[in-house]
């Protein structure tokens, strides 16, 4: 057994909201409504964290996948919508396979509000930043054409490998554009690769899918909303 | 090639000497590769694969590492031409042509070799060269002795696909005429992955560009080379199920179908013409969507209704 002390670093050990939400996602007790709206209230808290950093003349593009959208990204998007010039949502939908052992997210799907491409940074909303294979392929699948001058990544907790593995996979032009902004990191893994305690298991799951397949068919409301405004 | 029953071994020492002999048997035991060499060398021998393949698809090309030869890195020889490329890979601070260690002789004696013993019509040797600075001095003082038949290519040694497909255009441009998407580096990141596994497994048995690409592609899920053949075409029942649908714009691209409303744009995951696209083309019919919403979970689904 091994307790959250020793593998979980705060990233701020007087933010008594972070750890609470935080402890909230690890209680099995909670159903997937509890949980989503956990989600969103840790969405409103990161975006809290991150407005200082935004400038508020510029636009942004949120990146979100669509497990998150409606809930960790929606509560970033909530936060910060009277903070920024303007504030577009991407959204995509990665299977995540192995291929010749090393982990990839093909993007099958993708929504992109009109306007996106105008946006002067990204900020990249996920649930948990653990191998950075999703993150880095969709950062890659946007970045020629935003042309971003900042990209923020954006996670409830982060592995503490995740920020080197993200930015091996980026000419250092790109890496360099990298800020993180988290509320803990853990350093410890299961023995099939989950991040512990991490977010209480495996995101699909818990927020009420059941399994990769079907999340690759869900179609989140801000996405459905925003297609036909 | 040589007629006479000379092995190159012979050919080296009688015209060569003794001491040449001694090299290129040192050449052949792999030197000092290390993991990180081989990874360069997977890299680059992927890249001339693909290139190959696109600029001369009709010839008979081969492809291989570590050949009995003073420059053994990565040759390309094409059978059709008679013509064969030789490449020498170093990723060093230090790489001269002459000092210790120097390249220049072993350039001399592969183009020697290969006019002479192989009676190749045309021989090329050249230095890849890793980092930007040692190219930017190599490619300026090539020695006149090799100058002709000699030249220096920069090509990074980079750790990840990923960074060598936003990083080196060529790579990219040539992986990406493999690929059904070649815009897409999510797409020839797994393009990329399967040929450098087929490059692993086979490269010491097979030498046949076209046959190492058949082994990259055999079997492969998901499957985003492009076909040989030519493009199905939707099914007309579900055709005129999807026409009705306001705003929905559709091709058939490489046998994956693409489709895109309001923003939204995907593909379908399965080929056309496969069991697993029938099976979506079974759920459309069944299910009739009428609005974009309903037609794309079905897209994006499997066809499977459990």
């Amino acid at each position: 057994m091994i307790s959250i002390g020793q593998s979980r670093t705060y990233n701020d050990s007087n933010d008594t909201y972070a750890k609470t939400l935080l402890s909230s996602l690890l209680d099995g007790n909670n159903d997937a409504t509890e949980y989503q709206n956990t989600m969103f209230d840790i969405g409103m808290h990161l975006g809290n964290k991150l407005k200082s950093d935004l400038d508020r003349a510029k636009q942004y593009c949120i990146v979100a996948t669509a497990e998150d959208a409606d809930y960790l990204a929606k509560g970033v998007m909530e936060s910060l919508k009277n903070d920024v010039s303007a504030l577009y949502l991407t959204c995509f939908w990665n299977d995540r396979i192995v291929v010749n052992n090393r982990s990839v997210a093909p993007i099958y799907n993708r929504y992109v509000e009109d306007g996106y491409n105008n946006a002067d940074g990204l900020i990249v909303v996920k649930s948990i930043m653990s191998g950075s294979c999703v993150v880095k392929t969709n950062i890659t699948a946007l970045y020629d054409k935003v042309l971003p001058e900042s990209i923020y990544v954006v996670s409830p907790v982060m592995h503490v490998d995740s920020e080197k593995k993200l930015e091996k996979e980026f000419p250092q032009k790109i890496s360099n554009m990298f800020k993180y902004t988290f509320l803990a990191v853990d350093s410890m893994r299961s023995e099939d690769g989950e991040v512990i305690p991490g977010i209480g298991g495996s995101v699909y799951e818990k927020l009420g899918f059941k399994n990769q397949q079907d999340k690759n068919t869900f179609i989140p409301e801000i996405v459905k909303t925003r297609m036909f405004s | 090639m040589n007629t006479k029953k000379v092995t190159i071994e012979q050919y080296v020492k009688e015209n060569l000497g003794i001491e040449v002999l001694k090299k290129l048997n040192h050449q052949s035991t792999g030197g000092d590769n290390n993991a990180k060499g081989n990874n360069h060398e997977s890299y680059f021998a992927i890249f001339k694969l693909a290139k190959s393949h696109s600029e001369q698809p009709g010839d008979d090309v081969e492809i291989s590492s570590q050949d009995k030869a003073f420059v053994d890195d990565l040759v390309v020889h094409n059978l059709t031409t008679n013509s064969k490329i030789s490449y020498q890979l170093k990723d060093a601070k230090s790489v001269y042509w002459y000092k210790k260690k120097g390249i220049t002789p072993y350039f001399q004696h592969q183009y020697k070799v290969d006019k002479e013993f192989h009676k190749l019509t045309d021989s090329e040797t050249v230095l890849v060269l890793a980092q930007k600075n040692v190219y930017n001095l190599r490619d300026d003082d090539i020695p006149t002795s090799i100058a002709s038949h000699s030249r220096c290519l920069y090509f990074e040694n980079l750790d990840s696909p990923n960074k060598m497909l936003l990083n080196n255009s060529d790579f990219k441009l040539f992986i990406g005429k493999l690929c059904v998407k070649p815009d897409d580096i999510d797409k020839l990141e797994i393009i990329v992955g399967f040929l450098l596994g087929a490059w692993s497994a086979h490269s010491k048995v097979e030498r046949k560009v076209s046959k190492l690409l058949e082994l990259a592609k055999r079997g492969v899920q998901p499957d985003f080379f492009k076909s040989d053949g030519g493009t199905m075409k939707l099914d007309a029942e579900v055709a005129r199920v999807v026409d009705k649908i306001d705003g929905i714009e559709y091709t058939i691209e490489d046998n994956y179908l693409n489709y895109r409303c309001g923003g939204f744009e995907g593909i379908v995951r399965y080929k056309v013409g496969t069991r697993e696209f029938s099976a979506i083309c079974d759920e459309i019919i069944k299910q009739h969507p009428t609005q974009a919403l309903e037609l794309f979970k079905v897209f994006m689904g499997t066809g499977d209704k459990s």
